[in-house]
């Protein structure tokens, strides 16, 4: 091989090799550091407030206030729960229809409540479920438990 | 009569323009077309969004432009060998750094969507569409995305391809333009 090719070559090779070494200087040559990826997620959350008795369409339900507090509006698609009285089932309840809330905002979800024990009154009960939120064309699963007083719903629905 | 490496100039050529107009070689589209997540990447450029936030590596903004550098340096001296054809030795200057790249990239592809489905569960394909989900971190209680994703190549990887096999055929190329050149040394 003649000469200049061989100082062509070694040249070459120190241009290329010059930022990496750049880089790793910068970096005190802590290689792990470089290689860390480094990714802050956006906000996501849902606030969810109070828990209302209402009558809808006939259906028993809960009106149960949202605000959303992340960072992008969001669309809630289902809302899938349990309706647990001292841990024992005794109804399920779901989400009536979908309901867009903008980052920063308050929304309303309609809740229906099916219970299979209609003779329940003046008790807690509980809905430990996983709501399915849609935002920026992905779906995201997170686990919602909801608190609501059934003694509060015969009442308010008693006065409708 | 001068004669050219007609290959070689080709190969040159188009390794300049991958590099002086980076296009991503590889895309994946996570969401409805890419609003939830994006990545773009080259031997040139890196660019991956998640949910409108970028995802920062910095070594790879090092290797990027080293990458750069080796594939200028490689047209340059592919160009000038291509014209030059008076030496036999010339022929090393022919790089055939297009063609490896081509064939490492997907590979490297393969061994880094292997480590993010290691590190934070994101199951993407090399190439096609598939329905992912994965647990997303930094959020106070467990967060289960599902995601829609799809991934290509590109032309520009289609390109680099090419370059690559025009290379190797302007090594062989180089020979029969010696064999029927006098040596610039020998005048």
């Amino acid at each position: 091989m003649r000469w200049y090719v061989i100082v062509v070559k070694a040249i070459e090779t120190a241009l290329i090799l010059a930022p990496i070494v750049y880089g790793l200087c910068l970096y005190g040559w802590d290689v792990q550091s470089m290689t860390v990826p480094s990714y802050k997620s956006p906000g996501i959350g849902l606030s969810i407030g109070y828990a209302e008795p209402v009558l809808f369409e006939d259906l028993t339900a809960i009106n149960v206030s949202a605000t959303n507090t992340g960072e992008c509006p969001i669309t809630v698609t289902d809302f899938q729960a349990l309706v647990l009285y001292r841990g024992n089932k005794v109804g399920e309840a779901y989400l009536r229809y979908p309901v867009s809330i903008p980052s920063g905002e308050k929304a309303y979800l309609i809740i229906v409540v099916e219970l299979s024990n209609a003779t329940l009154s003046d008790v807690v009960v509980e809905l430990p479920g996983r709501v399915r939120v849609k935002l920026m064309g992905l779906v995201v699963e997170a686990p919602l438990n909801i608190t609501v007083s059934i003694g509060t719903f015969h009442e308010t629905l008693g006065g409708r | 009569m001068v004669r050219v490496n007609v290959f070689g100039l080709m190969s040159g050529f188009l390794m300049l323009y991958l590099v002086l107009l980076p296009e991503p070689w590889w895309v994946a589209l996570g969401g409805s077309d890419g609003e939830a997540f994006h990545a773009y990447v080259s031997p040139f450029a890196f660019e991956v969004v998640l949910l409108g936030n970028p995802v920062d590596i910095p070594i790879v903004y090092w290797l990027t432009l080293a990458s750069r550098l080796a594939f200028i340096l490689a047209a340059v001296e592919t160009i000038f060998a291509s014209i030059v054809v008076y030496e036999k030795t010339f022929k090393t200057f022919l790089s055939l750094r297009a063609l490896s790249v081509s064939i490492l990239f997907p590979i490297l592809i393969a061994i880094g969507l292997a480590v993010t489905e290691e590190a934070i569960g994101l199951s993407i394909p090399v190439y096609g569409e598939a329905l992912t989900t994965f647990n997303l971190p930094g959020q106070g209680y467990a967060m289960t995305v599902e995601m829609p994703i799809r991934t290509y190549f590109t032309t520009s990887y289609l390109l680099a391809l090419i370059a690559g096999v025009l290379s190797l055929i302007a090594r062989s190329f180089h020979e029969v333009l010696i064999k029927t050149e006098p040596s610039i040394s020998r005048v």
